[in-house]
């Protein structure tokens, strides 16, 4: 069995034995009745192999259980063979199938109107049907209607036989009711007029054929192998069982003698139509007078003469002595087929004059293949299939809805993580900002680096506005005085100097530097107010080249006030700053 | 039993459809999911902790703003910082007096050092939360090259004296330790025959010019009664020019280069000094 059922199966055997190939071709034939089944494996050149029997022990249910379990134990058995050979066919003879001899106006058999006449007759929707046609006759037109018999089986029925099997994977390729062989069988005599009764195990069936004339004459009488066991086991108190074995091991029926006609109390018990517990001579009698009236009406009726015999087909050989009862009492010589029935059964072929109950192609439109479909299988089988599909159905939706939810959880983990990530950036380009604004604000507007006086920035302003005349030789603060008092308030820083001669005079020279000092807003004049010349005085004692040079004395007018003035509207983007971090420092972040 | 039988293909093949649907959907959708989170995850938590890091940068900045100056908090601290930027000057403070006798609480000291020294360690000084109040540069000796002076200063730190950043301080710290700087209390040269002032500084009275000549058209000077040619070192100047009646020097130090002259000594009487 191919696990994917969608995946194109080799043509070949997986297995390369050749005898194996060989079966692929071969057929499984299989007869199966309540008293058990055989089966064998019709090969290619016609030759029969791997025969197998069993018996089917009692169970309860019925006479359909117990072929259903015959049919079961039968596929089981060649459940190997059977799912390499692809083909099954069945033989019953059981199942109440109805079969009659009767001809439709619509000409070759197997048409509705012979369809309909089945599901009429067997009281159902639907129904199987199968059918045999006599072989033309030597020098006969080839359109006229030949004899045919036609076999009806209830769908249902038949479905709820087969559903075992149909559970074991194996779908039967064709059932043929054993009917049919008889027909098959006068085809095969030879004989003129032929005549066959098959014995079932409730019924018995009498196939009466007169070739030349075209006459086919189909008779079931109600009396079969389990009506003789039954009254057998009744009438010596014994089991069934003990009774079909006693039937088949002495011969019971040689001392007893049909009911005369004159036997009132026998006539009125074959009227009753239940010779269930009044022993072998009562069913003997009605099986007896059956096929008397049967064969008198065939003659009769039909105006055809009598068949030279009769052959015995089913349960004849079970019953021992019954072939030479028949003999004795029916007046025409009863004559058991001298061929296994199988043999037989493998000699018939599908074809325009045959044709088996063929569960795969018992069609007629869509809508009834859909409704065979369905009919093959029982009803459990119907709820327990629909139960599968229902739980695997259920299990596909609940596996795809648990990976649903498994990846929606999934998915709102990574939109939490992707949000937090995204806030995070923002937040973290925000603070940046702000660290950034920060670091600008510290570095630019440092309130303590804005306002501070810084005396290196004083001293290195004096060097570099120098000139080369003028070096310097005091540097240091006072406080200035007002109408005599010292202001702390205000303060001056008082540079002293010496000037070198030059042709310009040294009051250039002075006026030069203080001119380069006033002109250094940035790093001089940023801090005082005005720079002032106080005292120049003429000097070269001191020095050793005797060079004369002029001392000079410079007041520079520190102005606290100036550097704070400037710094206001610096002060206050200080404050507003300031106003910002601390919201941001309090949460306030991004509000 | 009889359903595993006869649906065998089916249920097998139910089975592994879904098993292909979930292999694939874990391939194609779940895994790469859980990969992206996990990025994500990762990403997120390093930003976190660049968040916290800029916070406490912040939070620093803030509380460093927001702290008033006040009174010093931890004396040794600020002793131990003047200290430092007096030990890296080279700076030998004579006197230390602390007046807290009025708030703020002022430090006096005093010290003798060249212009240099006493800018470099203003500078320094100042790049602290440190306020100089009063401040007197007076000549001490100006006859040594560099010339010394006494420096007197008064100051007020603030806090703990902490380090100050900002564009004034980081300019003006650039500006000291820049290359060739003039000191401002230095005398340049005077030439009294063309009474001029050189940009140099004048050695004659440091070192005696005795005779100025040439050998194998080579020049040198005599300096201090020895011979000395373009290239020398006179000391730590290196003699980079002999002229007819003086030599130029220089010197490398940290504040760059310095010219330097010695003239031929000139008697009292105006005539050139000859050994």
């Amino acid at each position: 069995m191919g696990v994917f059922p969608f995946t194109k199966k080799s043509k070949e055997p997986a297995t390369g034995d050749a005898s194996d190939r060989h079966r692929v071709d071969a057929r499984v034939l299989v007869y199966a009745t309540s008293l058990g089944w055989c089966s064998c494996v019709q090969q290619l050149d016609g030759s029969l192999t791997d025969h197998q029997s069993g018996v089917t022990l009692l169970v309860d249910g019925g006479e359909q259980a117990v072929v259903t379990t015959a049919l079961q134990d039968a596929v089981t058995a060649n459940l190997p063979t059977i799912q390499l050979t692809k083909k099954i066919f069945l033989l019953l003879d059981e199942l109440s199938i109805q079969v009659t001899g009767r001809m439709w106006v619509d000409g070759r058999p197997g048409s509705d109107d012979a369809w309909q006449y089945g599901r009429q007759w067997l009281h159902t929707d639907d129904c199987f049907m199968a059918y045999a046609e006599l072989p033309p006759v030597a020098g006969g037109a080839e359109t006229e209607q030949r004899p045919s018999i036609h076999a009806f089986v209830n769908a249902r029925q038949l479905a709820d036989c087969l559903a075992p099997v149909m559970q074991l994977g194996v779908h039967v390729t064709g059932i043929v009711p054993q009917e049919l062989l008889l027909v098959h069988s006068a085809a095969r005599s030879g004989e003129p007029v032929y005549g066959g009764l098959q014995i079932g195990s409730h019924a018995s069936t009498l196939v009466l054929v007169n070739q030349p004339l075209g006459i086919l004459r189909v008779h079931k009488i109600p009396v079969g192998l389990s009506t003789l066991v039954k009254a057998a086991a009744c009438k010596v108190g014994i089991s069934e069982q003990d009774a079909s074995q006693a039937l088949g091991r002495r011969d019971l029926l040689a001392e007893v003698l049909p009911i005369a006609p004159d036997d009132l109390d026998g006539v009125l018990l074959l009227q009753g139509r239940d010779a269930r517990f009044y022993g072998l001579r009562t069913a003997l009698t009605r099986l007896l007078e059956d096929l008397k009236e049967y064969l008198a009406f065939f003659a009769a009726q039909d105006g055809s003469s009598l068949p030279s015999r009769l052959e015995l087909f089913g349960a004849s050989k079970q019953v021992t002595g019954l072939t030479e009862w028949l003999s004795r009492h029916l007046g025409l010589p009863a004559v058991p087929y001298h061929q296994p029935l199988l043999e037989l059964f493998a000699q018939m072929e599908t074809s325009a004059s045959s044709q088996f109950f063929s569960p795969a192609q018992h069609v007629r439109n869509p809508r009834q293949r859909t409704q065979t479909v369905l009919a093959h299988m029982t009803q459990a089988q119907r709820m327990q299939d629909r139960n599968l599909f229902i739980w695997l159905g259920l299990l596909v939706v609940l596996a795809c809805y648990w990976g649903y939810a498994e990846y929606q959880e999934e998915f709102k983990s990574y939109q939490k993580y992707a949000n937090d990530y995204l806030v995070s950036v923002e937040e973290r380009e925000h603070l940046r900002k702000k660290l950034s604004a920060e670091a600008a604000y510290a570095a630019s507007t440092n309130a303590t680096d804005f306002t501070k006086f810084i005396m290196a920035e004083k001293l290195l302003s004096l060097a570099d506005n120098m000139i080369k005349n003028v070096w310097l030789t005091d540097i240091y603060f006072v406080d200035q005085e007002k109408n005599g008092l010292t202001s702390k308030n205000a303060r001056i820083l008082v540079i002293e100097g010496n000037v070198l001669p030059n042709t310009d005079g040294h009051l250039q020279i002075i006026a030069e530097y203080m001119d380069s000092l006033f002109r250094d807003e940035k790093w001089f004049m940023s801090d005082f107010r005005n720079v002032t010349l106080k005292s120049v005085k003429e000097k070269n004692a001191a020095q050793p080249d005797g060079v004369p040079y002029v001392h000079f004395v410079l007041h520079a007018l520190y102005d606290k006030s100036k550097r704070q003035e400037v710094g206001v509207a610096t002060k206050k983007m200080i404050n507003q700053h300031d106003q910002e971090l601390g919201d941001l420092l309090n949460g306030k972040s991004g509000e | 039993m009889n359903i595993w039988t006869s649906h065998k293909t089916l249920i097998v093949s139910t089975i592994y459809i879904l098993f292909a649907i979930w292999v694939g959907a874990y391939s194609i959708f779940f895994s790469q999911l859980g990969a992206r989170r996990h990025d994500l995850e990762i990403a997120t938590s390093l930003l976190q902790v660049d968040i916290d890091n800029i916070k406490k940068n912040i939070e620093i900045s803030y509380k460093n703003k927001k702290s008033e100056p006040a009174s010093i908090r931890y004396l040794p601290v600020i002793l131990a910082r003047i200290n430092e930027i007096a030990h890296n000057n080279e700076v030998t403070i004579k006197n230390f007096i602390m007046d807290d006798s009025v708030l703020p609480v002022k430090f006096h000291l005093n010290f003798v050092a060249d212009y240099f020294t006493i800018l470099h360690f203003t500078a320094e000084l100042e790049s602290l939360d440190i306020m100089i109040d009063d401040f007197k540069i007076q000549q001490n000796d100006d006859s040594s090259i560099p010339p010394q002076h006494a420096v007197s200063l008064s100051m007020i730190p603030n806090n703990m004296a902490d380090p100050i950043s900002g564009l004034r301080v980081e300019e003006v710290r650039k500006r000291v330790f820049a290359k060739d700087k003039r000191n401002p209390f230095q005398r340049f040269a005077y030439y009294v025959p063309r009474k001029m002032v050189y940009p140099a500084i004048d050695l004659t009275e440091t070192y005696q010019l005795t005779a100025i000549g040439t050998q194998d058209n080579i020049p040198y000077a005599m300096i201090d009664r020895r011979i000395y040619r373009v290239g020398d070192y006179v000391d730590r100047y290196e003699l980079v020019s002999v002229r007819q009646d003086r030599v130029f020097l220089m010197k490398r130090d940290r504040n760059g280069s310095s010219d330097y002259i010695i003239n031929q000594r000139e008697s009292r009487q105006g005539t050139t000094e000859v050994p």
